[in-house]
């Protein structure tokens, strides 16, 4: 899993790329939570075996080769020479010995003491110690006598000091020799081999982080469930709310433009032939109008509304059809004063009215009769509406079904299964339609639920 | 005098037509008025008017298949020298049949019918009423101008509109089941070249066979896709593409020719000003 990683890019690419990050790791922590201990541990050793493969398969198998520089902080000492060979070339001593005894001082070695003697030292002495002054230039010690001294002894004597002396540089030439020889040794480069991408311990941490994260994780796990189940819920609830609405707002539509501008030419006609007609049938126009505008409104607070409301709609559209239609249509409405508060949901019964003059006594032509009626019929409230028309599914201008299968899906997200909705043909040749839902008075409902 | 008869199942929708109509054209006689378009189909073959106000919806039978219904009824010699009618369509709202209308095909009121588009529909109604009297009186080689009911266009139009209106009618018709020699053959429609009614039967003819059937050219005229035939007779539909030409016999009557046939068609003077020179 990469949630580990955090590379460096822009911010956008990066918010981005953390949030895959989170989500993947959530993901793969609920992965973790739902399997059990030991399929947890089957995937552990799963993942070990296959890193274990992994390993001798490039890429991982790649190696490169690191050469282990000395350290740098620390490099060899190469021995310290000996004091001696420093003298040579670097400063002459000067030794006097005169009648006030011998005295040695330090001169520096340029410019050169003896120039002019080679810089041979073991062949020129003899020459050199006639002169009252004798040099052994070569390993930079002059000895300077006094001019009355003893040749052949002084000549002596130092050449057996200068035969120490330079037993003592060749010593020190070697010691040198052996420390830049040793100083070499520890410079070789040495060389160790790796392995571009060990897999074995980051697995192994992998799994450590795993069985962290799956022990921690589960109630974090438990709680989001809960949460996301509680959201689906009203996620679910509101949207059969809106089913229910959406429904409403193409029924609200129903109050269809052909009844609308029929009726609205009738009252023009009726307003210059009989006034006091028009105006009864524009009153009911704007009763129709009225009462069908709010409907969306209630609907939001509560998903019914009382029969006499629902009555109060039909009444000024059959009373507009009634003068449109004059002789071709009577009606009748059959429902008890008492009936009238008890809670019907709302345009299913001006649905049923429109169907019935639509496809029922329209088409038909010597019209009928239109009856609506309510009765409790086992304790449930049964609104029928029946007319004498054409009779179901015969005329030409039969529907879709469309609106009777509205009313269905609506009486059952209202109501569950405790609605119905029955067409039965009378023996007339009319359609008959019963709308049964659960009886409930209005005053009783009207307590905050 | 003009007759007229009006259609619409409202009482007072047909009051206030006749009112308005009184106040535009006064000399106007409404002969008859129809409760639905079945009504509306009767009266016009017994009163033989010579403009039908039509509503669109009506009971029984709608403004358009009763239009439909019209423009086959006998003409001239088979019913008194009537010519046919002029047919205008009212409704309140149809917005689809009044783009249809706008084109200019046919004549409509919009209910409430105002004064001055009523003006408008009865000019042009007028007008095209004096062109085929000027002509009836001329000489028979110029032929009047035919009724819009008349017309394929018509034809067209108005099965497209009944169509819209319900649309669960049948679609068109693609294949004729006619009986030849005591079995069923299968005809695709685009290759009959004509369809005439012989009596009781339909005579359906193709390059090769010569069918019949039951059912009548005026419901052959509902089913089939009257892009593809027009019609030249009461009882007769030509396919377009097999019409050759157009003669004229000693009579002075049309006859069409139909490629690979001998036999020629009729064209009877209600649809004689289909065929014109350009």
């Amino acid at each position: 899993m990469n949630h580990s990683l955090t590379p460096q890019t822009h911010p956008g690419t990066w918010s981005r790329f953390a949030n895959t990050c989170v989500l993947a790791f959530h993901r793969y922590a609920n992965w973790l939570v739902s399997i059990s201990w030991w399929r947890f541990f089957g995937y552990s050793l799963l993942l070990l075996i296959t890193v274990g493969i992994a390993h001798d398969l490039p890429p991982f198998s790649w190696t490169y080769t690191e050469v282990i520089e000395p350290k740098v902080e620390a490099p060899p000492k190469p021995p310290k020479p000996p004091k001696a060979p420093k003298a040579p070339g670097h400063e002459g001593v000067d030794i006097s010995i005169d009648e006030r005894g011998v005295r040695i001082t330090t001169r520096p070695i340029t410019p050169p003491a003896a120039p002019s003697v080679p810089a041979v030292p073991a062949s020129a002495p003899v020459d050199a110690a006639s002169t009252p002054s004798t040099k052994a230039a070569s390993s930079g010690v002059t000895v300077t006598l006094p001019p009355n001294a003893d040749a052949s002894e002084v000549r002596k004597a130092i050449e057996e000091a200068r035969r120490e002396i330079e037993t003592v540089i060749e010593e020190a030439k070697q010691d040198a020799r052996d420390a830049a020889q040793e100083a070499a040794d520890v410079r070789r480069p040495q060389f160790r081999t790796h392995r571009f991408i060990d897999l074995m311990p980051l697995t192994l941490w992998f799994i450590l982080l795993s069985g962290i994260i799956k022990v921690t994780y589960k109630g974090k796990v438990q709680a989001e469930a809960k949460a996301a189940q509680a959201t689906e819920v009203a996620e679910s609830e509101s949207l059969k709310r809106q089913v229910v609405e959406a429904r409403m707002a193409a029924m609200q539509a129903q109050v269809e433009p052909h009844f609308l501008f029929n009726t609205l030419a009738s009252i023009d006609h009726l307003i210059e032939t009989d006034p006091p007609r028009a105006s009864i049938m524009q009153k009911n126009l704007i009763a129709l109008l009225r009462a069908s505008m709010p409907t969306m409104r209630e609907a939001n607070a509560q998903g019914t509304r009382d029969l006499g409301r629902e009555l109060a709609v039909i009444r000024p559209y059959l009373e507009i059809l009634k003068v449109r239609m004059e002789e071709r249509l009577q009606t009748e409405v059959h429902v008890s004063e008492g009936l009238l508060s008890a809670e019907f949901p709302p345009m299913m019964l001006q649905s049923l009215v429109e169907n019935a003059i639509k496809h029922g006594l329209e088409p038909k032509a010597e019209g009928g009769r239109l009856t609506v009626s309510a009765e409790i019929v086992h304790g449930k409230l049964a609104v029928t509406v029946a007319d004498t028309g054409l009779g179901f599914g015969k005329a030409a201008t039969a529907g879709t079904g469309i609106g009777l299968s509205n009313i269905r899906e609506r009486l059952a997200l209202l109501y569950g299964g405790k609605a119905s909705l029955n067409v039965t043909e009378t023996p007339g040749g009319g359609t008959s339609v019963t709308i049964t839902v659960p009886y409930v008075a209005r005053a009783q409902t009207d307590q905050p639920e | 005098m003009t007759r007229a008869l009006i259609a619409d199942d409202e009482r007072l929708m047909r009051e206030q037509l006749r009112t308005r109509l009184s106040e535009v054209w006064p000399e106007l006689e409404i002969v008859a008025q129809a409760k639905n378009g079945q009504e509306a189909v009767a009266l016009t073959e017994q009163h033989h008017p010579d403009i039908v106000f039509l509503d669109i919806r009506m009971p029984v039978l709608t403004g358009i298949d009763a239009a439909r219904q019209i423009a086959q009824l006998p003409t001239y010699e088979d019913a008194q020298g009537w010519p046919g009618c002029e047919i205008v369509f009212i409704t309140a709202y149809d917005q689809y049949a009044v783009e249809a209308f706008e084109q200019g095909v046919v004549d409509y009121v919009l209910k409430p019918a105002e004064r001055e588009r009523l003006q408008v529909t009865v000019a042009r109604i007028r007008q095209r009423m004096a062109e085929r009297s000027s002509h009836n009186a001329g000489d028979t080689d110029d032929l009047p101008p035919p009724l819009p009911t008349h017309t394929p266009d018509m034809q067209q139009l108005l099965q497209r509109l009944a169509g819209q209106i319900n649309p669960q009618s049948p679609g068109k018709l693609q294949w004729i089941q006619a009986t030849v020699r005591h079995s069923i053959q299968m005809i695709p429609v685009e290759d009959v070249l004509f369809f005439i009614s012989d009596e009781k039967y339909t005579r359906v003819q193709t390059a090769t066979v010569e069918a019949l059937i039951r059912k009548p050219i005026k419901e052959l005229i509902e089913e089939l896709d009257m892009q593809l035939f027009w019609q030249i007779h009461r009882s007769t539909l030509v396919n377009v593409k097999a019409i050759a030409g157009v003669s004229r016999d000693e009579r002075g009557r049309q006859l069409v020719s139909v490629r690979g046939l001998t036999e020629k068609l009729e064209v009877s003077r209600s649809y004689a000003g289909l065929f014109k020179a350009m």
